[in-house]
């Protein structure tokens, strides 16, 4: 079953080496660095989509698995594999990074340090993404959050110092404060080990006390969901994708963001799953408030990225609702929603990237009538728009189709809310593609030019296309993610249905299905 | 754990033998023969890289002597090949400073070897004056060092400090040694440990026991006894400051590690919550101190008093696991303060000034030190993959198997604390633009060198933790 030759861990170590060869290179040399960052992520492209059609959906457990003893005595061990929400989140990332590398090319000075940076940041996500041991995993997503603090403070723009502090800070502050819970796990649980795998054979048979399970998952809970910006926990959001270069926006909000959500999935779920019943109703109302919240103050912003970063907290709200549900059929919404979702906002940070180079402003006012010069931009945004909205015939709409019905039957008013949440997305997305892209021309904006050329055509388009494959045909990504959804809920069905725990252990029938 | 039992003590002195040859080879060349400083201190790094071979060698041995005075076990090879390492990389700094030490460079190399030979006893001792010898011994050498550029007034300030504080603390020490004599009637740890039946509920044993707390308190600057640290980190020549902070600290440690462990028992007195209290204490001062802080040395002399709090952490859990973390700590911490001070010596020779202000654009101007100073600073800060992460990884473990959940969470806490500090200084190196457009700085090569394989040290440590944690766990394990 171990497969010591699994491919899984070149995801990590193939942007690193890239990252170790520019490190040897002359700054200079930037033509030879910008080749070799691509070149990294392209590979690791080709390795995820490989991943996704060569992962076997109906069969159980973990897939590629490779594992390496690294501290015995403590019980790390680097362990990796996929499953079916892994595999799915690998695709998106690998994307993410490959587009992001393209629209990299704006970046002018200290080539050689941001692509370094930028690199360890693409390795390390891919390393949470597909680690199966809590050491690791932690490992990683803190390894994430620093090269933010650089690329954020040195090549960010307006006020992009205290943006990269603030942002490093709030992400760590809730990583180490889960790591408190990640220890407690390892300690409670008497393994002495940190294997994600043995962990939750335990929680299975053997599950952690009530009590324990009780203060430890909030511990987690909001310590990941910090990343993901759960209010209150939001601020630093929109802040620092305003301040971050524009592949840094892109893949903060299209995959960082989304780690919090996939550990939250991964630990909480399968580890703790009476205290994920106990706290996740008060997530699900916070998450309205993300979703209400959020839109509300993306409809007074002026900033496009402001826009696009607090309509992010507010998109987040529906990834945690769907979590909230407790069921497959909402759990599997969120892993498809994450997808969508983090192609969109990536789509739209790079169209606000592309503008803003040109005009050197982002704010919507000062903006007009692009669409004459820009057309094929403009096609993009509309179609970013769209689909931000959760207009039919984009994978978002799909996904939070599944979210509502998942969540409708046992938040019946967070769920009418949500939903009243997206009339506000559409209200302001498409408010702010008329005022920025029609409307009469402006004479300022007569020189811009659109994108031309195919490799700078490529990441947009990608994009757009990656999001319409799946909206039309979203049994392609579903039937990788229902499989493992369906397994992860199974596990603790007896806990996650609505009745109380105690009459259902007492039903023999139950019990013996269970056997 | 398989030990040799040694008879011979010759064998058993090797590594004091060696640096005593060493110190006393220093001092023939600087009085007799006109050889350069720069060559004392070749001579003393290839020295110490000897007696380094005689520590590996003597590595699963064990034995006592001079009636149980003297004791030679994992534990103190440890230490003493901890001390000697940093007092290498101290004489590294020494090289590197050397410009403002003038003519009395091999009077300065000679005390820290001084100091180093007493941190060698002090790692073996095994009973309370000597205990209290060793560590006096250490002290008088740093006043000297400290006060050492006669002519700058800072430094004679934190010498003075540093001299009537020390000297304080060694009062309360030899106090404490009293009371405990008194009620024991004997200063050996195993007289202790034996006698602690009887007399742990005499008020006295209790007074003399706090007493020499307080006095070790001082060398390991614990609050409420941290506060000679900021003026004398800063005052003293850069060299020391990152002696004091390492070797000294270190050497604090090891009597605090010696007397709770050795001379009492964990589970017949408990003063587990005591420490845990200082730990917090320590802790939050050290790292909310650090905060205002404009002084680079001065931000270090805050964050080392952060990091003691770590330190008392996994000594506060009491267990072997959590004395295995501390030694790990320890070895992190040095790898990554005594980095950071040398990138600090270069940067303050080159920029003239000690003030974080200063370090502006140091990232244009020296890629490499500034590059090498940042991973330190990300090591201290605790961030993975380096050799600081999983320092305060393994302590925080330790917290929380003994039940110190609230410890853990302030510790994880202090580290956003320490982490907004330390990358301030960041901030100032990469983000802001130095003023004027001025020259690049020159490093030489054998610096140069010395920082790229610190670097990769911290690296290694942080991504191949198995060594360092097997040796932090033999050493822990000698107490148990």
């Amino acid at each position: 079953m171990l497969n010591a030759y699994s491919l899984v861990p070149w995801l990590t170590l193939i942007p690193l080496l890239g990252a170790g060869i520019i490190l040897l290179l002359h700054p200079k040399r930037t033509s030879e660095i910008r080749f070799i960052a691509i070149g990294a992520t392209v590979f690791t492209l080709l390795l995820a989509v490989f991943f996704f059609f060569a992962y076997k959906p109906l069969v159980n457990g973990y897939q590629f698995t490779a594992l390496i003893p690294w501290v015995p005595s403590l019980g790390i061990s680097y362990h990796v594999g996929l499953d079916g929400i892994g595999v799915v989140m690998v695709l998106l990332h690998a994307i993410l990074s490959v587009c992001g590398a393209f629209v990299s090319r704006s970046i002018g000075q200290n080539v050689k340090q941001y692509f370094i940076f930028y690199l360890i940041l693409v390795a390390s996500i891919f390393g949470v993404f597909t680690s199966l041991d809590l050491f690791f995993l932690y490992l990683f997503y803190e390894i994430a959050v620093i090269p933010l603090f650089p690329l954020i403070g040195m090549w960010g723009s307006q006020n992009r110092e205290y943006a990269a502090m603030k942002l490093t800070l709030y992400i760590s502050l809730g990583a180490v404060i889960a790591l408190v819970g990640l220890l407690s796990i390892y300690l409670a649980s008497g393994l002495q080990t940190f294997d994600l795998i043995l962990l939750s054979q335990q929680a299975k048979t053997q599950a952690f006390s009530t009590y324990f399970q009780l203060w430890c998952a909030p511990l987690l809970i909001f310590g990941f969901g910090v990343v993901a910006s759960l209010w209150p926990f939001h601020s630093w959001s929109p802040i620092g994708y305003a301040a971050a270069p524009t592949a840094v926006s892109m893949l903060h909000a299209g995959v960082l963001k989304k780690l919090g959500i996939f550990i939250i999935i991964r630990l909480v779920l399968t580890l703790l799953p009476e205290g994920a019943k106990f706290w996740l109703p008060l997530v699900a109302v916070l998450c309205v408030v993300n979703i209400l919240y959020g839109a509300w103050a993306a409809m007074a912003q002026k900033d496009m990225k402001f826009v696009i970063g607090f309509a992010s907290v507010s998109h987040m709200g529906y990834a945690f609702l769907g979590i909230a549900c407790l069921n497959q059929i909402g759990l599997t919404g969120t892993v498809f929603f994450m997808f969508a979702h983090g192609i969109m906002a990536a789509l739209c940070f790079a169209l606000i990237g592309f503008i803003y180079d040109q005009t050197h402003t982002r704010m919507i006012p000062d903006l007009g009538g692009l669409a004459k010069q820009l057309p094929f931009i403009t096609v993009c945004f509309v179609m970013a728009a769209f689909a931000s909205s959760g207009l039919p015939g984009f994978a978002n709409f799909v996904s939070e189709i599944l979210i509502f019905f998942g969540a409708w039957e046992r938040y019946r008013w967070q769920t009418i809310l949500a939903i009243f949440g997206i009339v506000i997305t559409a209200t302001y997305m498409l408010r702010m593609v008329q005022n920025v892209f029609f409307g009469a021309p402006r004479t300022e904006w007569a020189k811009l030019n659109d994108a031309k050329g195919f490799f700078v055509k490529l990441p947009f388009g990608f994009l757009v296309a990656v999001l319409l494959i799946f909206g039309f045909w979203p049994s392609l990504l579903l039937n990788v993610i229902r499989p493992t959804t369906e397994a992860l809920i199974e596990a603790h069905a007896s806990i996650f249905e609505k009745q109380p725990i105690a009459l259902v252990e007492n039903t023999p029938m139950i019990k013996k299905e269970n056997r | 754990m398989n030990e040799f039992i040694v008879q011979s003590p010759w064998t058993m002195f090797g590594p004091e033998i060696g640096l005593t040859a060493l110190i006393l080879i220093v001092l023939f060349f600087e009085l007799f023969s006109k050889v350069s400083a720069s060559n004392i201190i070749r001579g003393s790094i290839l020295g110490a890289f000897f007696i380094f071979i005689i520590l590996l060698l003597l590595w699963p041995m064990s034995g006592t002597a001079l009636y149980g005075m003297f004791q030679l076990n994992s534990l103190s090879i440890f230490l003493k090949g901890l001390f000697l390492s940093s007092s290498v990389l101290t004489l590294c700094m020494v090289k590197e400073y050397r410009e403002s030490l003038g003519e009395r460079l091999s009077d300065f190399v000679l005390l820290i070897l001084v100091a180093t030979l007493g941190a060698f006893f002090l790692a073996s001792a095994n009973d309370l004056i000597t205990l209290f010898i060793t560590i006096e011994w250490m002290t008088i050498s740093l006043y000297v060092l400290t006060s050492y550029l006669k002519t700058d007034e800072y430094a004679l300030e934190a010498g003075t400090k540093y001299l009537i504080m020390g000297a304080f603390s060694s009062a309360l020490f030899l106090y404490g040694i009293s009371f405990v004599y008194g009620t024991v009637g004997g200063i050996h740890f195993d007289q202790i440990r034996m006698a602690l039946p009887h007399v742990q509920q005499i008020p006295l044993f209790l007074v003399g026991l706090l007493l020499i707390l307080a006095g070790i308190g001082f060398k390991v600057s614990a609050f409420p006894f941290q506060l000679w640290v900021p003026d004398v980190y800063q005052g003293a020549p850069t060299p020391v400051t990152a002696f004091l902070s390492v070797a000294s600290k270190t050497a604090g440690f090891a009597a605090l590690i010696k007397i709770l462990f050795v001379a009492l028992n964990p589970i017949q007195l408990n003063w587990s919550a005591l420490i845990a209290f200082l730990s917090a204490t320590t802790l939050l001062y050290g790292n909310l101190g650090a905060l205002g802080q404009t002084n680079m040395k001065r931000l270090f002399a805050y964050s080392s008093i952060g990091h003691a709090g770590y330190l008392l952490m996994g000594i506060a859990s009491g267990t072997e696991m959590g004395i295995g973390a501390v030694f790990f700590y320890l070895v992190a911490y040095a790898i990554s303060n005594l980095t950071a001070f040398l990138a600090i010596v270069i940067a303050n020779r080159e920029l003239k000034s000690g003030e974080i202000v200063d370090y502006r654009g140091l990232g244009e101007k020296s890629p490499i030190l500034a590059g090498v100073f940042f991973l330190s600073l990300l090591s201290l800060g605790g961030i993975p993959p380096l050799a600081g992460f999983f320092g305060k990884f393994l302590v925080l473990q330790a917290a929380v198997s003994r039940g110190y959940v609230w410890l853990a969470t302030l510790g994880a806490v202090n580290v956003i604390i320490s982490l907004y500090y330390y990358l301030s200084v960041v901030k100032e190196m990469y983000f802001k633009q130095s003023g004027s457009v001025e020259r690049k700085i020159k490093i030489g090569r054998p610096a140069k060198v010395l920082l790229i394989l610190l670097a990769i040290v911290t690296i290694g440590i942080g991504i191949w933790q198995e060594p360092v944690l097997y040796l932090s766990k033999s050493a822990a394990h000698t107490l148990f």
